[in-house]
């Protein structure tokens, strides 16, 4: 328990420091956000009305002083581009970023631990060489240039299409949903939408034709998103579950006739299970903030584009908001994963509660 | 044994619309995709207050919502055409323009269309009515007095005789006509923000496309045709606008032209792949831009006459053309070039055709300002535009050219957010930079660029140079309505501006380009590259 209430408070003492840190963020970017709305156009008096309107002009103090209370009444603030609330902005883009970094987690999770375990099982062997050197290769390659090779070979019109002389269509060139195909923006707001649209085309609008859509839109950009993850646990788990195969008991368990099955699930993997937890918690973070570039690449309507778009035209509130919430997931996943450990080794709990 | 996860399952299954859950469907069909065009484009629409945006994406959505009174001939942007007025008439004066405003049209939302529903959307626009988030293109109809309606006549007068320039800013999207319900039930929302974010939720006009999806967030705008328009149902029923961001992943959009589409913002580099394709084609045209470098005639580094000469005549037009892979042209004048204003003749002071020669007197010029070696900075938007394509690289060509007579030049890029502040501030000894029109008037290119009020130069004045006499020309010449007294009053202009003020060096006049699938037709693009899709219809 003072292990759990240790971390919550040195968690909030974070929180803190990063609400600071995104307020001075924009003040350390270079340019006037005014320019950005008024483009060419932009003049001297408007620019100086529009950063009055937008509080700009007040010394920083009084500025964060407001930020803070904003946050307090849960205002996020509003777009000074779209002149839109934020929080209903990430209402939209949120569900879609979760989605894809979910699947891409499920993925690196699935062939993660399996390669890790393959290899683990075969150390040194040439199964282990070609799992070590994929796993270096996927953490080694530029996002962005995986997302264009994967367009380029797997996209409709792509090159494994032409190999394949028709018979594998292709995959979307990008995006969530093609709205010039199916009208998903519908499921927006109407009852029992999550915005999860693999759920809400299955569950609420029942249509197996739009979820297929929605499955093919999401398959290439999960898969590319998943690439680092995946190579980061299949050698997390290579190394832990290695590590673990040595220990006496494993041997035991063999000698009592266990299935090699058995041991490695049942007694190897369970206690090999804290760093890759650890890491799944730590990935599943950075899949969030990190889904940048890969949704630049797939043009993702998710919280990367918004970033990047906020970004592009200094728009202060969106910004801070996305890192906020960036660096508030990263906070709640490391407490979750603090409390896993609980669960996953006994050690832990009987130190918390004694 | 112990089930961790087992609490989560009550949540799961209290989550709505569950397998199990009775609770309503929503019905979603396959859109019909005989008659839907999608188009592709580099940037986003985020807004459709036509008041209060000057962003280009949303600018191409707003132009299929929104109409105006007059619009541009766009076959040639010279004349203006009847749109929501079916005829104007100008006072003897100039100082009053007196509008016939169609009878018959409706909004998308049912309001009928009169004067005065023209005269709250002018109003809202030019700032006397409602308060916007901020108001881009106020200061285009800072000469509107007062906005008069009865019936369906519309009065506007003017504090100068300045009708032919305010035509044209009527024609802008800046002065669409937005229906009058929308726009009071707007006053209800609180606030400039949530007023402005009503109306772009709300968007309702009377142009030949109404608004079936917007949701900027998600980057959906999906139209349909406005079945009642004045003009006569569009045949085309269904635009779907997509971003595009990267400029590779646009040309893969091209490459395989799947389904019925128009991509603007085409890559040069795809220009002539597009040429011969079977299925896509591709419009070009000169644009009404010019691409130009800015030189500060109060900064330091620049601000002896001789400095500033030196660097006009030191300038190889030739050496940047490369760089537009041949859709470009030198050019003279600021004007751009295919407007009659620009004067083809014009070369002025001592300018010689041939490059030595003009190098020569450059350097002869920097020796006696003793500025051979002095070390200069041109500043550059990092982003490309239509008129600079590849900005590093003709920035490093200018730089060259600046280094040929002894200039110590370097480049620097700079975000756009940065460069338009720091150029108003007057921080920058040499930009490059460019202008495409609004509105196809000369005045639209001096009064930003190169004027200014009560003495003090207008932020997109990169010369930071207000000349008495250059103004007192430019406030002559908007009053101007006899066309060959307007075309010799600008050259004149132009010329007085080159060989007194030297601010700027004008570079190229560059082509731009529209790429359709072919069993698109009719599509009306304008010289400044704005299209719309009320005439468009697909052929088989």
């Amino acid at each position: 328990m003072r292990h759990f209430l240790r971390r919550l408070v040195a968690s909030a003492v974070m929180l803190l420091g990063v609400v600071l840190a995104t307020f001075l963020l924009h003040h350390a970017l270079p340019g006037d956000p005014a320019a950005a709305v008024l483009g060419k156009h932009y003049t001297a008096a408007d620019a100086h009305a529009l950063r009055e309107r937008l509080g700009l002009n007040d010394p920083l103090p009084v500025q964060f002083a407001r930020y803070v209370g904003d946050l307090l009444r849960g205002d996020l603030g509003t777009s000074h581009v779209s002149n839109h609330p934020v929080e209903e902005d990430l209402a939209r883009v949120l569900p879609a970023t979760l989605e894809l970094s979910v699947c891409a987690l499920a993925l690196a999770t699935v062939f993660g631990v399996g390669l890790g375990v393959v290899t683990a099982l075969r150390p040194r062997s040439l199964l282990d060489l070609a799992g070590l050197t994929g796993s270096l290769a996927g953490v080694s390659m530029p996002i962005f240039w995986l997302g264009l090779l994967a367009l380029q070979a797997f996209g409709k019109g792509g090159l494994l299409v032409e190999a394949s002389g028709g018979a594998f269509g292709g995959l979307p060139l990008g995006r969530r949903f093609n709205p010039a195909e199916f009208p998903l923006d519908q499921l927006s707001g109407a009852p029992g939408c999550t915005g999860l649209l693999l759920y809400d085309t299955l569950f609420v609008a029942r249509s197996p034709a739009a979820f297929r859509h929605v499955l093919e839109h999401l398959l290439l950009p999960a898969i590319v998103l998943a690439t680092v993850p995946t190579a980061v646990v299949a050698r997390i788990t290579r190394a832990a579950l290695g590590e673990v195969l040595l220990q006496d008991y494993i041997r035991t368990a063999r000698a009592k006739g266990l299935s090699e099955l058995r041991v490695v699930l049942r007694h190897a993997l369970r206690n090999a299970a804290i760093p890759i937890v650890t890491s799944l918690g730590t990935l599943f973070g950075y899949l969030l903030g990190g889904a940048v570039l890969t949704e630049t690449v797939f043009q993702w309507p998710g919280m990367g584009t918004y970033v990047v778009s906020a970004i592009r035209d200094l728009d202060v509130r969106p910004l801070q908001a996305c890192v906020l919430l960036v660096a508030v997931s990263f906070l709640g996943i490391n407490l979750f994963v603090d409390l896993s450990y609980a669960w996953l080794d006994p050690r832990v709990r009987r130190g918390s509660t004694s | 044994m112990r089930r961790p996860f087992s609490a989560l399952v009550p949540l799961l299954l209290l989550a709505p619309g569950c397998p199990g859950d009775s609770g309503q469907g929503v019905r979603i069909e396959r859109i019909d995709q005989r008659s839907l065009v999608r188009v592709i484009t580099a940037d986003d629409a985020k807004v459709l207050d036509p008041h209060v945006t000057s962003d280009g994406g949303n600018v191409k959505v707003i132009n299929q919502v929104y109409e105006t009174l007059v619009q541009l001939d766009p076959q040639d942007s010279g004349r203006l055409l009847p749109e929501l007025a079916e005829s104007w008439t100008v006072g003897e004066d100039g100082k009053s323009i007196s509008f016939r405003i169609r009878t018959g049209v409706r909004f998308h939302d049912g309001a009928s269309l009169d004067a005065a529903a023209c005269k709250l959307s002018l109003d809202r626009a030019r700032g006397a009515d409602f308060e916007l988030p901020t108001a881009p293109y106020r200061s285009m109809f800072a000469d509107i007095e007062s906005v008069e309606a009865d019936g369906q006549r519309l009065v506007v007068r003017l504090a100068q005789p300045v009708a032919g320039v305010t035509l044209r800013n009527l024609s802008m999207f800046a002065a669409s006509i937005v229906s009058p319900r929308l726009l009071e039930e707007s006053r209800r929302q609180g606030g400039a923000d949530a007023a402005s974010a009503y109306v772009t939720a709300h968007a309702a006009g009377t142009g030949a496309y109404r608004v079936d999806a917007f949701d900027p967030a998600a980057k959906v705008v999906r139209l349909v045709a406005n079945e009642e328009s004045w003009r006569g149902a569009p045949q085309i029923k269904t635009l779907v606008f997509q971003q595009v961001l990267d400029k590779r992943v646009r040309h893969e959009y091209l490459r395989k032209a799947e389904g019925t589409i128009v991509v603007d913002d085409v890559p040069r580099e795809s220009w002539d792949e597009l040429r011969s394709s079977p299925r896509l084609a591709l419009k070009t045209w000169w644009s009404l831009n010019v691409c130009y470098l800015g030189v500060s005639g109060v900064h330091p580094k620049t601000r002896e006459p001789e400095v500033r000469r030196a660097i006009q005549l030191a300038i190889d037009r030739q050496a940047i053309l490369p760089h537009y892979k041949g859709t470009a042209r030198p050019t003279y004048s600021l004007v751009a070039q295919p407007m009659p204003e620009y004067d083809p003749e014009l070369r002025c002071g001592d300018w010689d055709d041939n490059l030595a020669v003009r190098r020569k007197r450059a350097r002869a010029l920097l020796e006696a300002a003793q500025a051979i070696g002095r070390e200069v900075t041109i500043y550059y938007p990092n982003q490309p535009r239509p008129y600079l394509p590849e900005p590093t690289e003709i920035a490093d060509a200018v730089r060259h050219s600046l280094k040929e007579v002894g200039l110590e030049a370097k480049i620097q890029g700079v975000d756009k957010n940065v460069l338009f502040p720091g150029i108003a501030t007057g921080e920058y000894e040499l930009v490059l930079i460019g202008w495409t029109t609004d509105n196809a008037h000369p005045d639209n290119f001096y009064g930003p660029l190169c004027d200014g009020e009560d003495g003090v130069p207008s932020e997109g004045n990169v010369s930071r140079v207000f000349d008495p006499e250059v103004h007192a020309k430019i406030v002559a010449a908007r009053q101007l309505v006899d066309d060959a007294q307007r075309v010799a009053a600008y050259r004149e202009i132009e010329r007085l501006l080159q060989d007194r003020v030297r601010g700027y060096v004008p570079l190229v006049n560059t082509q731009v380009a529209l790429a359709h699938s072919k069993r698109i037709q009719g599509i009306e693009v304008n010289d400044m590259g704005q299209y719309r899709f009320h005439a468009a219809r697909l052929v088989d």
